[in-house]
């Protein structure tokens, strides 16, 4: 009998992003009254999530600016990467589940939206390019290319600027809402987060060392009835109870959604083991790589109603 | 046309592989330390968990808005 994981619980999501969102925008004491200004640098430390720092409210700095500003800077960016492998390897795509302010506009966004149109997979690749891209056009350009033409979070940090100095003109605040506009529109006809699948470069990046992430996705495929409910509802077009496949460990964001449809509770959020297991154990978490077999429809419906949820 | 079918089709089960348990926990004590690792560097070498010129640096503008 495979060992029942210890979960967490998506209910929790929503709240974390709302937090994290508020977190990011602590930059907001320095714009207190005299007296009250707070001594809040701008971009103290790197976080895990797309934020803008040219946000007035910022006081994070965001992975991918940063690794420009190094680029141009020609200086090897050991402490980005380095976190970014480090946040890779423990929580993987998590932190675009649980904290990424961008993803919460997404979520957001797909909660409205009924279209459930698929694009062709390949187009996954294209955020590998855009990270590839992030680079070659800092260096070749000299600026902050990425984040002044093509970033999707750029709007957060336009808005709060020109609400406050209102310097920025008015070519660059429409610009960037058209950019944001883009990403959003292809968003809403999209099923799920379209930005995270094909065009987030710090998706991109926080994927590979995912792949080993600590936290995982667990699946007990012997309560498992096929019903094809996680895989309807994934945002990122993944089926999640092929667990081992590397799609899935290069896309899954550990947003909970498909622990939440399961009518048997199969799925669970949960830490992945930490040493090789021994002999014994490895049998009884071999999982088939295609889920469990396809049942007749009588025995989904019958563990449909049986099912705790 | 057939040699793109063969680089689709072995793309196809690179991407429907799956990848063994324990190489997975091997790699990721290896991973966990390199990253570790490079922080150590940035702070050695760079002095980079907080560096002034970043900080102090007007990011906006810097973008040329």
């Amino acid at each position: 009998m495979a060992k029942q994981v210890r979960s967490l619980d998506p209910k929790f999501r929503l709240p974390a992003q709302a937090i994290t969102f508020g977190i990011h925008r602590l930059g907001i004491f320095r714009k207190l009254p005299e007296g009250w200004h707070a001594e809040i640098p701008r971009t103290s430390a790197v976080t895990p999530c797309l934020n803008c720092q040219a946000c007035e409210l910022a006081w994070l700095a965001c992975p991918m600016g940063m690794t420009q500003r190094y680029v141009i800077d020609k200086r090897f960016p050991f402490y980005v990467l380095g976190f970014l492998v480090l946040v890779g390897v423990t929580v993987g795509r998590w932190a675009c589940g649980w904290l990424c302010p961008m993803g919460l506009v997404l979520d957001i966004v797909n909660r409205g939206s009924k279209h459930k149109y698929e694009p062709p997979d390949w187009l996954r690749l294209v955020k590998y390019f855009y990270l590839a891209g992030l680079v070659v056009l800092a260096l070749g350009s000299g600026i902050i290319f990425f984040c002044r033409y093509l970033c999707f979070g750029a709007i957060l940090g336009i808005i709060p600027y020109w609400l406050t100095w209102e310097t920025i003109s008015y070519t660059w605040l429409f610009y960037h809402l058209g950019v944001f506009s883009f990403y959003l529109t292809v968003s809403y006809y999209v099923h799920g987060r379209a930005w995270c699948r094909y065009f987030c470069p710090l998706g991109a990046m926080l994927s590979l060392p995912g792949v080993f992430s600590m936290v995982k996705l667990h699946y007990n495929w012997m309560w498992c009835t096929n019903c094809g409910l996680c895989k309807k509802v994934c945002p990122m077009g993944i089926d999640p109870i092929r667990t081992a496949t590397l799609k899935n460990r290069l896309e899954c964001i550990k947003c909970g959604r498909c622990v939440n449809a399961c009518p048997n509770n199969c799925l669970a959020i949960g830490m992945a083991p930490l040493l090789t297991p021994g002999k014994e154990e490895k049998m009884t978490r071999r999982v088939p790589v295609n889920g469990a077999p396809k049942l007749p429809k009588e025995v989904l419906t019958e563990a449909r109603i049986n099912g705790k949820k | 046309m057939r040699l793109a079918k063969r680089i689709s089709q072995a793309a196809l089960r690179v991407r429907a592989a799956a990848v063994s348990e324990d190489l997975i926990i091997r790699l990721r004590w290896f991973l966990l330390l390199t990253g570790i690792l490079g922080i150590y560097i940035g702070f050695q070498v760079g002095d980079d968990w907080y560096v002034k010129e970043f900080a102090t640096y007007d990011w906006a503008r810097g973008m040329g808005y």
